[in-house]
């Protein structure tokens, strides 16, 4: 079965003046299945938002193909392509909504082209359940603490019941209790709902809940393959049995 | 490929001592009940025997004589020795348990190569790097499938869930910040290799962009 997502050699650039190119994701490839749920860790302006983005299908690459279930984005009809976006793929970001509205509003607007105004608010109530802020619903988003607009902005993204799940650094300026519980809700998502997540995080977070971890630095993604041998421990020394055992 | 392990001052001897107490044991089922709550401190396989070794001698254990324990005793059809703490164990273990901790100390290849590397042959230097930092997130991704799957055959008390999450944390936090620093050196010598490469003395052709 193809891949939920698949990036192949995804370069790319951003000009600065004739002469300089700001280099963001250089030759970056990955593959997430259904059900797969893949964290890339990266610092501050190392490309996170861009690569999500580009995974999207909202940002074209200079290079590189990407493909959601075997289409490649980039050879489908901009109305197509935005189909995708508003139905298949859920990105998820935590800044504050264009509009002051209630929050449960804010998560059913974007559903009531496809779903009418009863079945929008009907999976808007649904994915707030989901995630455990039922209680927010009538709240607008400035009476809002940050961990319940982690979960909110969650909700927002599963609203669509989408199959590839993209989170921009949800956790972040969470505490370790509401942190690991985010990881556990993305982990279930992908778990019992085989929606693929792609998690862009500058903190692994207390409880990593993914199944692979990729490292995103000066444009490279660094990719740990998916099941290393059993058995071996790619950090062993063959000195590193001596070196115990005499201290 | 590169080490990066840490070098512990954690000892497996307190370890196995503690998990002796809990509940006598083998030392093959010993190696797997590390593995299980200490999975990123890397003790090798081998470890408790070892341990076991030195606290004999000690007369911190003994080899325990309990007969209603019998799946411990047998692993694959072969006989195995299930050892139990002494009370001069228990005491020393308690002492060890509310003793103040020492900051371990930061001592490991990868900062001793980087300190003595020299000008010369930076591309190895970054490839060490990068290797490392693949290694990491390997190790990380490996001792976080054992902890869900630790997690998901449940079981566990509240505190013992509570107890879990917060060395979870602690590990995770660790390889973070050593993935984070690994990026961050990476990511200068690229760029210091960039910079020699283009104020180099004049070459016909440049360099291929990476």
């Amino acid at each position: 079965m193809d891949p939920v997502l698949s990036l192949r050699g995804v370069s790319l650039s951003f000009p600065r003046g004739r002469r300089h190119v700001v280099r963001v994701l250089a030759d970056v490839s990955l593959d997430i299945h259904a059900g797969e749920n893949v964290t890339v860790l990266a610092q501050r302006s190392q490309g996170k938002t861009s690569l999500l983005r580009v995974a999207a299908g909202m940002e074209r690459p200079d290079r590189g193909s990407v493909r959601f279930a075997g289409q490649d984005v980039w050879r489908l009809s901009d109305r197509r392509r935005s189909r995708l976006l508003s139905g298949e793929i859920g990105l998820v970001e935590r800044a504050a909504p264009h509009l002051d509205v209630p929050v449960i509003t804010g998560v059913a607007l974007p559903l009531l082209d496809r779903h009418g105004r009863r079945g929008a608010y009907a999976r808007a109530k649904r994915a707030l359940a989901h995630v455990g802020a039922s209680e927010c619903a009538r709240q607008h988003w400035g009476e809002l603490a940050d961990s319940e607009r982690a979960l909110v902005a969650l909700a927002h993204g599963i609203a669509r019941e989408p199959r590839l799940l993209l989170v921009d650094d949800l956790a972040a300026t969470l505490g370790l209790g509401e942190h690991a519980d985010i990881a556990d809700l993305l982990g279930a998502l992908a778990a019992e709902r085989g929606i693929a997540v792609l998690l862009c995080a500058g903190e692994m977070g207390p409880t990593p809940n993914c199944d692979r971890i990729a490292s995103l630095g000066g444009g490279e993604l660094l990719v740990a393959p998916a099941t290393p041998a059993k058995g071996t421990n790619v950090l062993e020394f063959p000195g590193e049995h001596r070196r115990r055992a005499s201290s | 490929m590169a080490s990066t392990v840490q070098q512990s001052e954690m000892s497996a001897g307190e370890i196995v001592l503690g998990l002796l107490i809990e509940q006598p044991d083998s030392c093959y089922h010993l190696d797997k009940r590390i593995a299980e709550r200490l999975g990123s401190a890397q003790f090798s396989r081998g470890a408790a025997s070892r341990a076991v070794e030195r606290l004999l001698e000690r007369k911190l254990v003994r080899t325990a004589d309990i007969e209603e324990r019998a799946e411990l005793r047998v692993v694959d059809g072969r006989k195995k020795t299930v050892y139990e703490a002494t009370p001069s164990g228990v005491d020393h273990f308690e002492r060890w348990l509310r003793a103040s901790t020492q900051t371990p100390p930061v001592r490991e290849e990868l900062h001793a190569k980087i300190a003595l590397w020299g000008s010369a042959e930076l591309p190895r230097l970054i490839e060490i790097v990068r290797e490392a930092e693949l290694a990491c997130t390997m190790q990380l991704q490996d001792s976080n499938r054992e902890k869900r799957v630790e997690r998901q055959v449940g079981g566990a008390s509240d505190w013992e869930r509570t107890m879990q999450l917060i060395v979870s944390a602690g590990e995770a936090m660790w390889w973070d910040a050593r993935i984070k620093w690994l990026q961050d050196v990476r990511m200068y010598l690229e760029r210091e290799h960039a910079r020699r490469q283009s104020t180099a003395p004049p070459r016909r052709t440049r360099a291929p962009a990476r």
